[in-house]
């Protein structure tokens, strides 16, 4: 096994995966990652959006071994996604959350599900215990371990599915649409505890169809026909809101707001693509205009 | 709804049996089938009875949860009972035409009777004390011995562990293409036996192609959790023998002594 | 064509220790032409409540009548119902199972017992509705299609019984901005060519603001609020109690209100909150002139 220590978390360097693989990418066309390179930092939150087809899923399961390039490398924490006798170690750094969370617990019963990974990795019994207490209650369900997964929300369960992963230690979180299936309030818990993860210190790459849940992330990659369309942070990505829609993509509310009142003569400056940012900045333009309002001798 | 049907009649509770190791739980209802056999008399069968009823009062098992297990048998039983009293020779007590009953024949009808309600009931004190998931285990650990000789046992006792998990979501799915059918005027439950068995295309060809979705997406999802067979692998749950594991051994074997000396001796 | 329900109630494992009323005396009607949304978390009894509005379900107690029709009643042919009540699954590509795609949107009409000439014209006008060419798609088979086409062939499935009540649980899920869009217009679309009522059933507040006359509000089995969207999302307390939440520019403008900057009238959409900011912002400017 070759080993180099690397400062990136993720290096993809050139990689090319042909055909389509699973159920959307199945009609898109030739390659379904087409000469991408990316680069992903230690800790960072990268969002990866775009239409159905556009490779995100094919791109996310290279990371972790489950595809492998046809052409180009993927390196994940110095490991060689090509190396056979690494695998073990890119899938324990690299744990997965699916979009369908029925589609993904083992186990009839909670506990079991998370105990999974760590079995397979074999961990001792006392030790797996102990990272079933930390992990489910890092997503707040350790009161339900003892239940069948079947009698759960579609948000609980997706937070099995995470607490599973975390069982493992990851350094990487990749979920792949995983609030899709979730009503509102269960796409606000996942979205808080992926949150939380990145906060200590978790590699999160997150695939989503809804921008305002890429708002927070470092930055944002855009796919497109089995390329990266665009890359930047939120600010820079969201400024350039011509060349998102012509992707198929919706603007965030803020930015798409922002936009309209620069068209009706108000002067907002960039960047603002947080509702909580643009109300702020709406309020002072407001006390501004009262002020001037009760002083107009000004 | 269709979710809520228990799955192998496990009753949740938390008895000394239910605490049993499952391999002992297994291994302890076979040996409880072949006692059935030996006994040849009704004394033998007293002997069963007075010890399935402690075991059944220490599982906190309701009767009548237990007795509902028979019902789906209840059709075998009288069968058989008809079939033993009506075709025994010997001292004729009651005939009509072809038809003749004997001594020996309602002696032969009740004791088989008895013999299936008795292994019925200890079987089903098996699955109702055991989450299938341990049964699991237990299944597993037993046929370890035989790996040697190339049984998958890890991978079948996987294969059960998952098609557990997965009856609920298969049944709902069923259920929700069935619903989603019947909305497009699909009709399941009229016409002749062809019609029926055609009108189960648009049923059934869904329900696999979501089934070979369930299993690719699962197979992805366990190979990302490291997933790879049973080498090297732990157990969260390993099973231990405990003092209570002993016990139970050695009130197995006062039974079978008893159930022996009775078929000897008297 | 009108809907009314009159305390219906569903119970799941009647008699069973965990019998719970998925349905708890809901009464409503529907007008000819309404558009209504319905909204409430997972569990909320909405997936049940749609399910009794074609049949699919036999309510526990309570009736239901579709015009005249009482289709709660004893000796209602169930065709009858079907064909004045479509109802859209979750998901609902996962049910086709055809070789060709006109097949699979036949089969509904075909069930209705249709003549041949009348199933190829429904098929055709039901995959023209919801965008899909006949000449390069009814020969292909479903399952080669993206997921937002299959949804569509799904819909037009429904659509191809004509019904005069077209029910839809969340037909956006899952997908990608595009398409979720494109259904929504579709469903637009449909309603202004078909007339009839539509049901919405939306995890989507924005979707179901923009595009409901009416808007029911479900938690717990009951309906729990019934009104405009207006009416509905100016609570959103409420709403964000039992799970749910308003659109985003009513939630922006609520933010704005508490701290200072009222509207003092209702913002749904981006429209409505452009142009009550470029008031308020630009009007003071021009006084300040």
């Amino acid at each position: 096994m070759n080993f180099v220590k690397d400062d990136k978390m993720i290096r993809i360097e050139d990689l090319v995966f042909e055909y389509g693989w699973d159920e959307e990418e199945a009609a898109a066309p030739v390659n379904a990652v087409d000469h991408v390179s990316l680069e992903v930092e230690r800790g960072s939150f990268t969002a990866v959006i775009g239409r159905n087809g556009s490779g995100k899923s094919t791109l996310a399961k290279n990371i972790n071994a489950l595809l492998l390039p046809a052409s180009g490398r993927v390196i994940v924490d110095g490991f060689d996604t090509l190396d056979d006798a690494a695998l073990w170690e890119i899938r324990q750094r690299v744990g997965m959350v699916f979009q369908n969370p029925d589609n993904q617990l083992v186990s009839a019963v909670v506990e079991d599900d998370v105990a999974f990974g760590p079995e397979n990795l074999g961990v001792a019994p006392d030790e797996i215990r102990e990272r079933i207490r930390f992990s489910l209650t890092a997503v707040d369900m350790y009161a339900h371990r003892k239940m069948a997964p079947h009698l759960l929300s579609g948000g609980q369960k997706q937070r099995v599915a995470i607490a599973g992963v975390i069982a493992m230690k990851p350094e990487i979180i990749i979920f792949d649409e995983p609030t899709a299936m979730l009503d509102p309030e269960g796409r606000a818990e996942v979205m808080g505890i992926i949150e939380r993860l990145h906060e200590e210190n978790i590699t999160v790459v997150l695939i989503t169809h809804f921008m305002e849940e890429t708002l927070n992330s470092d930055r944002i990659v855009i796919m497109d026909r089995g390329r990266i369309a665009m890359e930047g942070t939120p600010a820079e990505i969201f400024s350039r809101t011509a060349e998102i829609e012509a992707l198929d993509l919706k603007l965030p509310f803020a930015v798409e707001l922002t936009a309209r009142l620069k068209e009706r003569g108000i002067d907002i400056p960039a960047g603002l693509i947080t509702e909580r940012a643009l109300s702020e900045h709406l309020l002072t333009l407001w006390k501004g205009n009262e002020t001037s309002d009760l002083c107009p001798s000004e | 709804m269709i979710r809520d049907i228990t799955l192998g009649q496990y009753y949740p509770e938390h008895s000394r049996i239910h605490r049993l190791d499952p391999r002992l739980k297994i291994i302890v209802t076979l040996v409880y089938i072949v006692s059935l056999f030996l006994v040849k008399d009704f004394i033998g069968y007293g002997i069963v009875l007075v010890t399935v009823g402690i075991i059944t009062a220490i599982s906190k098992v309701p009767l009548k949860f237990m007795l509902r297990g028979l019902k789906p048998i209840v059709l075998i039983i009288v069968f058989t009972f008809t079939l033993n009293m009506l075709m025994t020779q010997g001292t004729i007590l009651w005939e009509w035409g072809f038809l003749k009953i004997t001594k020996e024949g309602l002696y032969n009808a009740v004791f088989m009777a008895l013999r299936l309600v008795f292994l019925i009931i200890g079987s089903s004190l098996l699955t109702l004390t055991t989450k299938p998931i341990k049964l699991t285990d237990g299944i597993e650990s037993l046929l370890k011995p035989f790996k040697r000789f190339g049984m998958p046992t890890h991978e079948l006792a996987m294969m059960m562990t998952i098609a557990l998990r997965f009856i609920p979501t298969l049944l709902e799915e069923t259920d929700k293409i069935m619903k989603a059918q019947q909305a497009r005027g699909a009709d399941f439950e009229t016409g002749s036996i062809l019609r029926r068995a055609k009108a189960l295309v648009p049923l059934l060809v869904p329900l696999f192609v979501g089934a070979f979705r369930i299993a690719q997406e699962l197979a992805m999802a366990m190979e990302s959790r490291c997933y790879r067979g049973g080498e090297g692998r732990t157990k969260l749950n390993a099973l231990k023998f405990r003092g209570r594991d002993a016990l139970a051994i050695v009130f197995t074997a006062i039974y079978m002594a008893a159930i022996m000396a009775e078929r000897i001796f008297i | 064509m009108s809907i009314r329900v009159e305390n219906l109630t569903h119970i799941y494992n009647k008699g069973l220790a965990y019998e719970t009323k998925a349905v708890d005396d809901v009464s409503f009607t529907v007008a000819d032409g309404e558009f209504i949304g319905i909204i409430g978390h997972t569990g909320s009894g909405k997936s049940t409540l749609i399910q009794h509005l074609n049949g699919i379900l036999k309510p526990e107690s309570g009736s239901i009548f579709i015009g005249d029709a009482e289709i709660t009643a004893k000796k209602i042919k169930m065709n009858e119902i079907r064909k004045r009540v479509g109802l859209v699954f979750q998901y609902p590509e996962y049910q086709l199972f055809e070789e060709t795609v006109s097949k699979d949107i036949a089969f509904g009409p075909k069930n209705l017992g249709l003549s041949e000439e009348e199933i190829d014209e429904r098929v055709r006008e039901a995959m023209q509705m919801v965008g899909l060419d006949f000449a390069t798609y009814a020969g292909r088979s479903p399952f080669e299609l993206s997921g937002g086409q299959k949804r569509r062939v799904a819909i037009a499935g429904v659509i191809a019984m004509r019904p005069e009540v077209l029910i839809l649980d969340e037909p956006t899920a899952g997908l990608d901005p595009k398409s979720h869009e494109d259904i929504l217009n579709m469903v637009k679309s449909i309603r202004h060519r078909a007339g009839g009522i539509v049901i919405l059933v939306s995890h989507n507040m924005g979707d179901v603001a923009e595009m409901a006359d009416r808007v029911f509000v479900m938690d717990g089995g009951k309906l729990a609020r019934v009104g405009t969207p207006a009416e509905v999302f100016a609570d959103e307390a409420f709403l964000k109690r039992i799970g749910l939440g308003v659109p985003p520019a009513a939630r922006m403008a609520n933010d704005l209100a508490a701290r200072g900057l009222a509207s003092g009238r209702v913002i749904l959409n981006i429209d409505e909150m452009t142009d009550f900011l470029a008031d308020t912002l630009s009007g003071a400017r021009e006084s300040k002139s």
